[in-house]
């Protein structure tokens, strides 16, 4: 069983890995959103694995279905008329790649660093829905509270923002 | 029905911690009735929101103002969620006076920048901010930390976007992007946080150190690194003089001062758990977060007041000053003493004065030059208005931190706090961080004496159209905040005596 486990994980992550390659190399930004796609999906696959539900279908719900149909409905409506594929360009490759590197190794190093077996614990996963629900509305109250005018915020700025046209001097 | 009563439980616990967040609830109270009398009313829009945002705030400085004097102690509440010591409280004192501050400029400018229909949301954004910032101290948990940071950068943006013009949104979406990489950083810093300690209280952090492993320092810096983005410190500070330069004038005398102190207090919190719970803050080896902090503000402080010498447009000016002051404050923060808290404090209140102060002068010029801010629009002012000469003068001095004035004493009681704690510990980095404020203060004097000297020693312009309206109001205000600014010289122990009193953790 436990193999079946490692195998799926080596299974998303490679996949993760491969599409977010993918993605950053491509120059047709439909197939850079389609890539996050799958990136995304095998995310969502790993969060599985390590007994995260809530956390597994909030990325399907949020990333997947809002935020990639959203990125793929704008770069659809706004391709050009003519039909042209929409390019991106990148810029200071060597400089960006040189940091990429540079992160990865600190990250690794750092990552190595750490006695994990420490905070192993053998305890079953169990589901998690179920008491987020219930601690999203009693301690964590004041949180959800806040998310809420957060977004009603964001919803009055958004408005107020889109409701105008640029005044000419 | 026993499961029921089970489940209500915390929650009847949880209402009776709404005590101490009356202040907020006033202002959230607030926040809803603008938004409604927005749509609603339609006869004298403007006076009836401005009455109703004036009368808010208020209620919010007389419900603070009691909860100053009945805190006695720290206190943690909502499940340990909030805290709140009367350090936190005074600052909601200072933000309540910079909210009605910038309340009653947005009325002075009688909507030139916003079309009369908008006065509503730019209410509503303004007392949004001001109950971001007041939240954001009292933040004890870094879900709660995180959501108020993202609360403060959101209306930021909006209030930038306001005036709905070309450098206006130009400003904005370079503060909406620093930002969203600022949150996108301090959020993975979070995650490496809550991954190294197993909990999201702040007061949890030196559970990580069992572990002992570089990623909570690196969680740590991250989460820095977006603290400072929101009080613009280096190297956080990019977008600050385009956004400053698009935003309406008295959205920043909110902007620039809430979220900083509010952001700055937060620090405090944080560099003394990390000081208590001796966590090794060690990324680099000989290398603790004093001389880290010590290291940026030096480079803010030289860095700001430098590039604020080639600004010709105020606006640009005073942003590279805000972020000049911002580094003064976070020296105040290395002291981490009591004497050093109330030093920091009486910065915070003294730059509040000072700034609301200046971009009232920015209002007075705009109207000369037709929203052009450019610094040559003082020429020879005070030939015509000598009051004005005299008043402005005072400011700038106060600016730059010469007597007679409260900037003085704030910078005087400041470096002080520093002196002391070099005395006690001997680290070589508060000597540094000692010399470059008082170079960095020399340096202000060349930029900030270019107004008076402009008004003063420069022939008026022909060509330019004379200060059309300065009314009485203009000169009450400018007056006021003059002579607040001297009382806080000649009887700084007023408030120092007060500041002395509050009660601290440490």
């Amino acid at each position: 069983m436990s193999d079946m486990i490692t195998i799926a994980f080596y299974l998303f992550a490679g996949l993760s890995i491969i599409s977010g390659i993918f993605m950053i190399f491509t120059k047709n930004i439909l197939y850079a959103a389609f890539a996050l796609m799958f990136c995304f999906l095998s995310l969502a696959g790993i969060y599985v694995l390590l007994g995260a539900d809530f956390v597994a279908i909030t990325q399907l719900l949020v990333y997947v279905g809002g935020v990639l149909v959203l990125l793929i409905f704008g770069v659809m409506l706004t391709v050009r008329v003519e039909g042209k594929s929409l390019q991106t360009g990148s810029h200071l490759k060597w400089g960006g790649a040189l940091i990429g590197i540079l992160w990865i190794g600190i990250l690794v190093q750092l990552i190595l660093q750490v006695d994990w077996t420490a905070v192993m614990t053998d305890q079953p996963i169990e589901a998690s829905v179920n008491s987020i629900g219930k601690l999203l509305l009693s301690k964590y109250v004041i949180v959800f509270e806040l998310a809420g005018l957060l977004l009603l915020i964001g919803l009055v700025g958004a408005a107020y923002i889109a409701g105008a046209k640029i005044r000419t001097k | 029905m026993e499961i029921q009563s089970n489940i209500l439980d915390p929650i009847f616990s949880l209402s009776q911690d709404l005590n101490y967040f009356r202040p907020e609830l006033v202002l959230l109270i607030c926040l809803f009735v603008c938004f409604f009398a927005d749509l609603l009313i339609k006869k004298n829009k403007g006076l009836w929101l401005s009455s109703l945002a004036i009368s808010g705030v208020l209620a919010y400085l007389w419900f603070s103002y009691t909860q100053f004097i009945g805190l006695e102690e720290e206190v943690y509440f909502m499940s340990d969620l909030m805290r709140l010591e009367r350090s936190i409280v005074f600052v909601k004192l200072i933000f309540g006076v910079t909210t009605l501050g910038a309340i009653i400029l947005a009325i002075k400018t009688k909507w030139i920048q916003i079309p009369l229909s908008h006065t509503g949301e730019y209410y509503f954004m303004l007392i949004a901010l001001l109950l971001g910032s007041v939240l954001l101290p009292m933040a004890n948990n870094w879900l709660v930390f995180f959501l108020l940071m993202e609360f403060l950068s959101i209306t930021g943006y909006i209030i930038t976007s306001f005036n709905r013009d070309k450098s206006s949104y130009e400003g904005a979406i370079k503060y909406l992007l620093f930002g969203a990489a600022a949150s996108a950083i301090m959020l993975y810093g979070i995650s490496l946080i809550y991954g190294m300690t197993g909990s999201m209280s702040i007061g949890d952090l030196a559970n990580g150190m069992e572990l002992d492993s570089g990623l909570l320092s690196l969680g740590l810096l991250f989460v820095l690194l977006g603290i400072f983005f929101k009080i613009a410190l280096f190297p956080m500070h990019v977008w600050l003089p385009s956004a400053y330069q698009g935003a309406p004038s008295s959205g920043i005398v909110l902007l620039s001062v809430a979220p900083k102190v509010a952001a700055l207090l937060f620090l405090w919190h944080l560099t003394s758990i990390i000081e208590l719970g001796k966590i090794g803050f060690d990324l680099l080896p000989m290398f603790q977060w004093q001389q880290m902090i010590g290291i940026l503000a030096i480079i803010t402080m030289l860095g700001a007041n430098a590039a604020a010498l080639w600004q010709t447009n105020v606006k640009r000016l005073l942003a590279w000053s805000s972020v000049g002051h911002g580094g003064f404050m976070l020296a105040g923060v290395l002291t981490l003493s009591a004497f050093g808290q109330s030093t920091l404090l009486f910065y915070a209140s003294v730059y509040a004065l000072m700034n609301m102060g200046a971009f009232l002068l920015v209002l007075l010029i705009k109207k000369r030059t037709q929203n052009e801010e450019d610094i040559n629009a003082f020429r020879g002012l005070a030939s015509l208005h000598p009051f004005l000469g005299v008043l402005v003068t005072l400011l700038m001095l106060s600016f730059i931190g010469l007597p007679p004035t409260g900037g003085f004493m704030a910078k005087f009681l400041l470096f002080s706090a520093i002196w002391d704690t070099y005395q006690q510990s001997g680290e070589p980095i508060y000597i540094w961080v000692f010399a470059a404020g008082l170079f960095s203060s020399v340096i202000s004097l060349f930029y900030y004496m270019k107004i008076p000297y402009l008004m003063y020693f420069k022939p008026l312009n022909s060509k330019d159209p004379k200060l059309v309206s300065l009314k009485s109001l203009d000169y009450l205000m400018m007056f006021l905040i003059v002579v607040a600014l001297m009382v806080l010289f000649f009887k700084a122990n007023w408030l120092m005596n007060i500041l002395n009193s509050l009660n601290f953790a440490l």
